[in-house]
């Protein structure tokens, strides 16, 4: 067989494949439209929540504005004067939060962690007959971009904490003139049917 | 006679008494009883109502005011406690069939709302399944009758324009 004779056998050979490459390309084709109609589909359908966050403050409400503002803490408690602070919980989660504010005074030097709540053996309750529990919903996306609010339905509005010096707690705390207030925000586990803590916390470092 | 009757009578309001003392502490101990059942049961309800509202992906105006009323129910079930712990077993009980109550018609609106919710969302998808099923029948039918017979006469075309040359000195064909 001569060399023009392969190539025409290889020319017709190469028309042929080409038919079958057509047909793949068609049935290539039908499987990208099915592909993508599932996959917008999927998009739509299922989409997966991006991560959301608790926020926990601390506010001081201002007499002569009348409002409330992250500033002018107090720095010191006493025996015979009460200090009253508020606290504010946000849910920019993405689900419905029954959340738990945990209010404990420690030692100075005690440290605070995102990872572990303080434990009750390090810490003294305050408030032991109230507890601060509030059931939020998310806020939506338009809601995430406000800010300097007050009220809604994902927001626990600003509540008063009046903290008074516990001679009892006092009297275990080893160190001297100093104590912290730790605020402690936890949610309720459906699964577990209990408190979890979320790692979010404030503190105050107040003199007595 | 008359000096019986008068035994009798004291006798009555002795018996009587003592009667009425003795069942104070059961009716007490009933409520206490029903007051905590009461309780637990409004404890469950609310967790499960919670694990409703997690699943749901929209939190539209509707599902914000059965929040806002999970919350309502919360509130009284905290005072159910409070009064079970402070004795008052029937305010607890009130308080905690109330948030039972309560409870349950949020379950029955969120279950009403996830079941249209579940339903448009079979018909949308089989909607998009039957268009997409569509759209591939009539693609896959274009491609019979329109683009593979053109592509045949095409081919046959590309052969035509082929000429056979014979060699006759060599035999080969060109």
């Amino acid at each position: 067989m001569t060399k023009e004779k392969k190539s025409l056998i290889k020319k017709v050979n190469s028309k042929l494949t080409q038919s079958q490459v057509n047909r793949i390309i068609s049935l290539s084709i039908i499987l990208v439209v099915v592909a993508s109609v599932i996959g917008i589909s999927s998009s739509v359908f299922f989409q997966k929540k991006p991560d959301g966050f608790s926020e926990l403050s601390l506010l001081m409400y201002n007499d002569l504005t009348e409002i409330f503002e992250a500033n002018n803490y107090p720095i010191q408690i006493y025996s015979y004067e009460n200090v009253s602070v508020y606290f504010m919980v946000k849910n920019f989660e993405n689900s419905v939060k029954y959340y738990q504010l945990q209010i404990k005074v420690v030692e100075l030097t005690q440290n605070v962690s995102s990872q572990q709540p303080i434990s009750a053996i390090s810490s003294f309750f305050l408030y032991a007959n109230d507890t601060f529990e509030k059931i939020l919903s998310p806020a939506t996306n338009a809601e995430k971009k406000e800010t300097g609010l007050f009220a809604g339905d994902y927001i626990w509005e600003p509540t008063e904490l009046v903290l008074y010096l516990n001679s009892e707690v006092v009297s275990k705390l080893t160190s001297p003139n100093f104590l912290k207030i730790v605020f402690e925000l936890w949610e309720f586990n459906t699964e577990k049917e209990n408190f979890q803590y979320t790692g979010v916390f404030a503190f105050l470092e107040l003199e007595y | 006679m008359k000096r019986y009757q008068k035994f009798i009578l004291i006798l009555c309001v002795f018996g009587i008494t003592t009667i009425m003392h003795n069942q104070i502490p059961i009716v007490q101990g009933q409520a206490e009883q029903e007051a905590s059942a009461a309780i637990q049961e409004a404890d469950e309800k609310l967790t499960y109502v919670l694990e409703l509202l997690e699943e749901i992906s929209n939190y539209d105006e509707d599902i914000r005011n059965l929040i806002l009323q999970t919350d309502d129910a919360r509130q009284l079930i905290k005072e159910a406690k409070d009064n079970y712990a402070s004795s008052n077993f029937t305010i607890s009980y009130q308080k905690a069939t109330g948030a039972i109550l309560q409870l349950d018609s949020i379950i029955g609106e969120i279950d009403s709302k996830i079941q249209s919710k579940t339903q448009n969302k079979i018909i949308i998808f089989s909607l998009v399944g039957v268009l997409a099923g569509l759209g591939a029948i009539m693609f896959s039918f274009l491609f019979i009758s329109k683009i593979y017979p053109w592509y045949e006469k095409k081919k046959i075309e590309e052969y035509s324009k082929l000429e056979i040359n014979y060699n006759n000195s060599k035999g080969d064909m060109k």
